[in-house]
């Protein structure tokens, strides 16, 4: 399984903030926000928690756990 | 005249080191930084400057390995390193060091050294073997080690940052 996000959509929500202006909000460059969207990185238990409280939303509306398609599964 | 550039290579130097630490030390106290955080640019910025250093000093220290060891080469072409890393010190100053980098770049750093000691592993065998075949001076060790640890470390940074 992985995380998965709808922060692309969170920002369209909230007035279509940019990525930079987001960045600059939360306290984190804005190749930090790029790299969460995109799903290459997963941030910190406190960052994902500050960027559900900037959008006011339960973080489980900013993040998800997408389960591995059957047959994808990794041992360990 | 060996002695000379030799002079004028260390009082370059020692006036940049000191330049260097009272910048450190007094610019935290002014108003002429106002950044509290290393910006994705100097992030880039600070790597390209390792690895171009590490690269350089590496080419003299291989190249021309008694005057780049006598004429403090190595130390010159290492030194736009220092002086980049004496900017993340007046940056963390300002702010709180846990604040200057984000966490994301936390993580490069972290997964950059990891990366980087494969290729010094390499790098630092491939010195043993010269040695032991008489064709490196005991005296580039420290040099080669150095510049070995700039360029992999900076390099292996630059492509994680890259990954995302």
């Amino acid at each position: 399984m992985r995380l998965g996000n709808n922060l692309k959509r969170c920002r369209f929500d909230h007035d279509d903030i940019s990525q930079a202006a987001l960045a600059d909000a939360i306290g984190v460059t804005r190749q930090t926000i790029i790299s969460i969207e995109k799903g290459h990185y997963v941030p910190s238990t406190l960052l994902a928690l500050k960027l559900a409280r900037f959008f006011g939303r339960p973080v489980e509306d900013v993040f998800h756990i997408v389960e591995d398609a059957p047959g994808n599964t990794h041992r360990g | 005249m060996q002695s000379n550039v030799e002079s004028l290579i260390k009082l370059i130097l020692v006036s940049l080191l000191v330049a260097a630490g009272l910048a450190a030390w007094l610019l935290p106290r002014t108003r002429f930084v106002t950044s509290r955080r290393i910006g994705d640019r100097a992030f880039v910025a600070t790597h390209i400057i390792g690895a171009a250093c590490g690269a350089l000093g590496l080419a003299l220290l291989l190249g021309v390995p008694e005057r780049t060891l006598d004429w403090h080469l190595w130390e010159l072409a290492v030194m736009p390193y220092v002086l980049a890393n004496v900017y993340w010190i007046v940056v963390m100053r300002r702010a709180r060091p846990a604040e200057a980098t984000d966490e994301k770049q936390s993580s490069n750093i972290a997964a950059g050294a990891g990366l980087a000691l494969a290729p010094l592993t390499f790098a630092m065998f491939a010195a043993d073997r010269l040695q032991s075949n008489g064709l490196f001076l005991p005296s580039q060790c420290f040099p080669y080690f150095i510049l070995a640890l700039i360029l992999s470390f900076s390099s292996s940074t630059l492509l994680v940052f890259r990954r995302g």
